[in-house]
């Protein structure tokens, strides 16, 4: 029998429902699919500050404080205490993987007990919209009651929120290019990902009319 | 001087701010009319001297305009056309527009002559309550229909809207409601100290009485200051400025919600949910009626209204004019209808005196004030032409003609967004009127609204007011420069209770719902005393405007019949919406194919290729078959379920809910959730389990498995991983916050595709594996991970068809990947791929237990054969005490066993009801009902599975199956129909 050759690219969460190219640029808002975005969930009931402590020797900076985010490969996020999500390239998440085992494992035996920690790669289970430009944070309060037009005096943080009845956590960072003031990542389940496209797609005609008549640059 | 229009019989050739550069042609009842851009549709009704728009809710008595604003409570039209058509919308703020079609509503056959008014001749037959203690002969649905087709007003839509809405979220520092003189100023210092501000205005145009009253401030008109703030406001960027958007209510938390109207063709209404730190009442006050005698005719208006249509849109009343009053307020209208050279030479005074400044005003302009009078009765059939008036002592005091009545009862404070955040409002004798008292938190009121009077104390209370919330947020708090105030209108609008005539039935109290003081007296009579039950005997205030004139009569009249004052009689409760509000806009974008998220599996696309029949389970979309050329579904299902079993078969269960629990205390804690020991379970085996609510109902079903020490995966029904999930976390965060437990909800991560059938271990084999599948190292309810098909896996043997079968759990991401390579063995191993629907079949043919279909809200354990189990486990559970419960004991109790109809070829049905042999005559009702039911392709005939009251005592027996009109036999029998030695699974 034939074998079908491993692919090296997963089918992403919009290709699976049919959807090219995952990416909509339009006057004042990009969305796009972050494609090769990676995940690793963190739960741990280990002392929160000794497992920063630990995983600093990682290079990560892991949040103790809900909605805090800190980081950039990889991006750490937490969730509420206890718990964080670390977002990275796909490619990365498998090394990020291995090299969290054995750390993680050290500091669980030295509490005496075993599995006090899951490390999960989530990669497969969600997908990762990317929102930029200055329509960006209208057309997400359209859809989700956080107060996102104070997201860049918040500075980095991320949320989590409801979207059309999606839960859905927002990572907000400032923008790499000076062009684009605001960058929201959405982190949701996979299985979601053509409802919330649709609609994020139908809503972007009335937030690029918002961000015109009410910006802060309007003038 | 511009040029009259004939049409426009009743517009000045001055004045006003309409743009009479731009005529507008517009429909009112199949006939032409013109108007002007900056017109309303009552403006411009008026203007076309259009009296009578409509027919009253109950008496069908003809109605005109009686108001400028939202609270009309008579000129209720209908607008539009098809799909856009909209029934029931007030007159006075529907903006005109070229092309603009309206009509009559509440009408038969015609505005002007409709039979409805048989009604008013007949008043007698229907007072208040009439429908509860009318028409009990011969009973209350004879009549029912005749009379729910002549209640109501409008029509209901029946097309689909074809309008786009929006929804829109919004924080902000402070939010001004009205924006009115004392919104503007409270938004400007708001703004200017830097505070995010939302300033919201129901109107076109921001400034409220200044676009239209005489007002004259920092030596500019009231209009032009208007237009200088407005240029400050629009340059602060942290101040967000709303027309044509309604705060509709007021909620926990000031959260609040706005209707703003399109002015564009984009989108129609935007439903925003706005949540302030500060909320700055500023909605004004409302003018109320007064009551008399036939005080609704057509001609009779607010005082105020006419000054509006007067001075705002150029519309000069019919003439002559008669002023009825209590308060200073309405001479102005008197004095600029005088302006405007229109005659008004009598003014009806409730008081015994007005102030010798008012006194001599009208001396000089000649105007008759008849002191401690009142109208008496008014005369007209389509519009008022004649009024008699009395004194208040007693004795006529002659009549006038008049073809426009202004009305004025005083004006009373907008609170009902104040009262919507339970606010507490308490009678304040001086101004006669019920002013906000007890403010909720961060919410405060101003202006007249608060009951103040007069345009400066309004401004400055504004400034001052606003200044303290900026201090408060920390954001400076500077007062905002107040202008002079040259001219303004004359204030001083107290409403004043008016001795009530009880000699008269029919003066109106509440026009929009036809309560009159007759009904009041009937109310009182039959001892409805207290006002929130004289509300809702007489309906007053409930009708569409929500009595916003009709209320304070109501009170008064409830007053006066009572003998109570008003701080007495106290007030209703004001409720959400203020105005109300399209279901479109509440819906918003969450209609159609936005309604609710759909899921869709990790393979969909490839489902779509192999020709599947997608259909919705639980929020999946999933495949309930996949048909071949000409088959319908029917056939698709038999041939998939054949192949089950004949060969194998490919199904994907993705869907299936799948959680990771670990940690120390990982297996003490599932122990607690599942009727079945956890805690002996050993590393790699599985197991079936059944989960209850604390009063022992099943509520979920599924296997569970041991990974690793202190590492479970359970497996929960398709669309319940979130809410097992969420169930997982409540009892462990409330009661045992200290056990050692992660939990993960890993549904969507793993693809799970299900082989099934006498050849899956042999095509599993052929897709490259380092898993041993012999059924020696990987018995029936066992679980294993290894590589298949150069993947990572999972594969757990259970089985829900009741044939050999493999659970393959894999990364989402290579579910098409996976999908592939298993269908490219379809040559060899005829593979097919089965649906939902056919899965179905498979587990009804098994009698496996399908949660949802089998179990419903009331089923325990032993219901569905379970009861041994749950009664053996030692160790606690939920749901433990409650199966001990007596009603959970006996035999009696609906138990799940098959069917089988005596008629091979009867086509059996989930939902019909069963019934003993002697259940049938003597007409006791059902003993239980067809749970799933399926034509087996396999028996080749149709089978059941049902709940039947001590069904398991009764196997053998033959009970009646009802299914609506049709009357069948069929033989109880055991659940499973197929291979009960489960010979198939252990292959």
């Amino acid at each position: 029998m034939s074998q079908t050759s491993l692919p090296t690219r997963k089918t992403s969460a919009l290709q699976q429902a049919g959807i090219e190219p995952g990416h909509l640029e339009a006057s004042d808002i990009c969305i796009s699919e972050l494609r090769e975005a990676g995940l690793l969930r963190l739960h741990s009931l280990l002392v929160p500050e000794r497992l920063q402590k630990a995983l600093a020797g990682c290079d990560i900076n892991l949040p103790l404080q809900g909605n805090e985010s800190f980081g950039h490969e990889p991006l750490a996020l937490c969730l509420r205490p206890g718990e964080w999500l670390l977002v990275s390239e796909m490619n990365q998440i498998h090394e990020l993987l291995q090299r969290l085992k054995p750390v993680l494992a050290t500091e669980e035996l030295s509490t005496g007990q075993s599995a006090k920690t899951s490390l999960l790669d989530f990669s497969d289970g969600h997908a990762v919209f990317r929102l930029s430009g200055k329509a960006a944070p209208w057309l997400l309060s359209k859809i989700s009651s956080v107060d996102f037009l104070a997201a860049a005096a918040n500075g980095q943080h991320a949320v989590r929120t409801r979207m059309g009845q999606i839960a859905v956590v927002v990572s907000y960072h400032p923008a790499s290019d000076a062009g684009s003031e605001f960058v929201f990542d959405l982190i949701f389940d996979r299985s979601v990902a053509a409802y919330l496209w649709q609609l994020l797609v139908t809503s972007v005609s009335h937030a690029q009319e918002l961000a015109a008549e009410f910006a802060e640059d309007r003038q | 001087m511009s040029q009259a229009l004939p049409e426009q019989a009743n517009r000045r050739t001055q004045g006003g701010y309409i743009d009479r550069s731009r005529l507008l042609n517009f429909q009112f009842n199949g006939r032409a009319y013109t108007g002007f851009a900056g017109d309303t549709l009552a403006s411009a009704l008026l203007a076309c001297n259009v009296q009578m728009l409509s027919r009253s809710f109950k008496y069908h008595r003809p109605r005109g305009v009686f108001t400028a604003g939202e609270e009309e409570p008579n000129a209720l039209l209908e607008i539009g056309e098809g799909a856009r058509r909209e029934p029931t919308v007030r007159a006075p703020v529907v903006t005109l527009f070229d092309g603009l079609v309206a009509r009559s509503q509440n009408c038969w056959p015609s505005v002007e002559f409709d039979v409805g008014r048989v009604l008013d001749y007949t008043h007698a037959l229907w007072p208040a309550g009439f429908y509860n203690k009318t028409f009990k002969w011969p009973n209350w649905h004879f009549w029912e229909d005749t009379i729910r087709r002549t209640a109501g007003l409008g029509r209901p839509l029946t097309e689909a809207d074809p309008d786009r809405y929006e929804h829109l979220n919004l924080h902000c520092d402070v939010l001004v409601c009205g924006g009115g003189p004392t919104g503007l100023i409270a938004a400007l210092t708001a703004g200017r100290a830097g505070l995010r501000v939302l300033l919201v205005e129901q109107g076109e145009e921001f400034g409220g009485v200044l676009n239209w009253e005489h007002c004259e401030l920092n030596l500019q008109s009231g209009r032009e200051w208007v237009r200088t703030l407005m240029l400050e406001l629009v340059s602060l960027a942290n101040v967000m400025l709303l027309p044509r958007t309604t705060v509709t209510g007021c909620y926990d938390h000031n959260v609040t919600t706005l209707l703003q109207r399109s002015s564009g063709l984009n989108w129609r209404e935007c439903y925003w949910t706005v949540r302030p730190k500060h909320i700055v009442l500023a909605s004004g006050a409302i003018e109320q009626g007064m009551i008399f005698r036939n005080n609704d005719r057509p001609g009779i208006m607010l005082a105020g209204a006419a000054r509006h249509y007067l001075n705002r849109y150029a519309v000069a009343p019919n003439a002559p004019v008669v002023l009825a009053t209590n308060n200073d307020t309405a001479y102005q209208t008197v004095l600029d209808l005088r302006e405007a050279n229109i005659p008004i030479d009598t003014v009806i005074e409730a008081r015994e005196a007005i102030s010798p400044a008012l006194q001599l005003r009208m001396k000089q302009l000649g105007v008759e004030v008849l002191t401690g009078s009142r109208v008496a009765d008014t005369r007209g059939d389509t519009a008022i032409r004649e009024l008699s008036i009395e004194s208040l002592k007693g004795g006529s005091l002659g009549r006038r003609e008049c073809k426009l009545l202004a009305i004025s009862g005083g004006w009373a404070p907008r609170v009902h967004l104040f009262c919507h955040a339970r606010g507490e409002l308490k009678f304040d004798a001086s101004s006669q009127s019920f002013r906000p008292y007890r403010l909720p938190k961060n919410f405060i009121v101003i202006g007249s609204a608060n009951g103040t009077a007069g345009l400066a104390e309004c401004l400055a209370e504004a400034g001052s007011s606003v200044s303290r919330i900026c201090a408060e947020l920390g954001a400076g708090g500077a007062l905002s420069d107040l202008p002079s105030i040259q001219r303004e209108p004359i204030a001083g609008g107290q409403i004043r209770s008016l001795p009530l005539d009880r000699s008269k039935s029919r003066q109106w109290i509440d026009l929009a719902h036809d309560v009159t003081v007759g009904d009041a007296e009937l109310a009182v009579r039959e001892g409805y005393v207290s006002v929130e039950h004289f509300k809702r005997y007489t309906t007053t205030g409930m009708s569409v405007d929500q009595g916003k004139t009709g209320n304070l009569n109501a009170f008064i009249a409830l007053g006066g019949l009572t003998g109570q004052d008003m701080a007495a009689v106290g007030t209703t409760t004001f409720r959400p919406p203020y105005m109300p509000v399209t279901l479109g806009a509440i819906a918003g974008p969450y209609a159609a194919d936005l309604f609710a998220p759909k899921r869709l599996l990790p393979a969909h696309q490839l489902h779509l290729r192999l020709n599947a029949r997608i259909e919705d389970y639980a929020g999946w979309q999933r495949p309930a078959c996949y048909p071949r050329d000409t088959e319908d579904q029917e056939a698709a299902i038999q041939r998939e379920v054949l192949a089950v079993r004949a060969s194998v078969g490919f199904f994907d269960n993705s869907p299936i809910g799948k959680i990771e629990v670990r940690g120390p205390d990982a297996a003490e804690f599932l122990d607690h959730f599942y009727i079945n020991n956890v805690l002996n379970l050993e590393t790699g085996r599985v197991r079936y389990g059944l989960m209850l609510n604390e009063r022992g109902i099943i509520i979920d079903d599924g296997v569970f498995m041991k990974l690793a020490d202190h590492h479970y995966l359970l497996n929960t029904t398709s669309g319940g991983a979130g809410r097992i999930c969420e169930m997982l976390e409540e009892w462990w965060q409330c009661e045992w916050p200290d056990s050692q437990v992660l939990i993960d909800d890993v549904t969507t991560q793993w693809a799970n595709f299900t082989i099934a059938g006498p050849k899956a271990r042999e095509l599993i084999g052929k897709l490259g594996t380092n898993i041993d599948l012999s059924a020696q190292a990987l018995p029936h309810m066992a679980v294993c991970q290894g590589k298949l098909a150069g993947l990572d896996v999972r594969i757990v043997r259970v089985s829900f068809s009741g044939e050999l079968s493999y659970e393959i759990n894999l990364p989402a991401g290579f579910a098409g990947y996976f999908m592939q390579a298993v269908l490219q063995a379809e040559a060899e191993f005829a593979i097919t791929p089965y649906g939902v629907e056919s899965l179905f079949v498979l587990r009804t043919e098994k009698g496996y237990l399908h949660l949802g279909s089998d179990t419903d809200g009331s089923t325990i354990p032993d219901d569905v054969g379970w009861g041994r189990v749950a009664r053996n486990k030692s160790t606690d559970y939920i749901g433990k005490r409650s199966l001990q419960l007596e009603a959970n004991q006996g035999q009696q109790r609906q138990q799940l066993i098959g069917l089988k109809a005596l008629d091979v070829n009867q086509v059996m049905r989930p939902g019909a009801h069963l019934r003993f042999g002697d259940d049938d005559k003597s007409g006791i009702g059902s003993a239980g009902w067809i749970s799933s039911a399926c034509f087996s392709p396999n028996l080749k005939t149709h089978i059941a599975l049902a709940v039947l009251r001590g069904g398991r005592d009764k196997l053998g027996e033959i009970v009646t199956v009802l299914d609506e009109e049709e009357r069948y036999q069929a033989r109880v029998v055991p659940p499973v129909f197929l291979d009960p030695e489960n010979n198939r699974l252990s292959l």
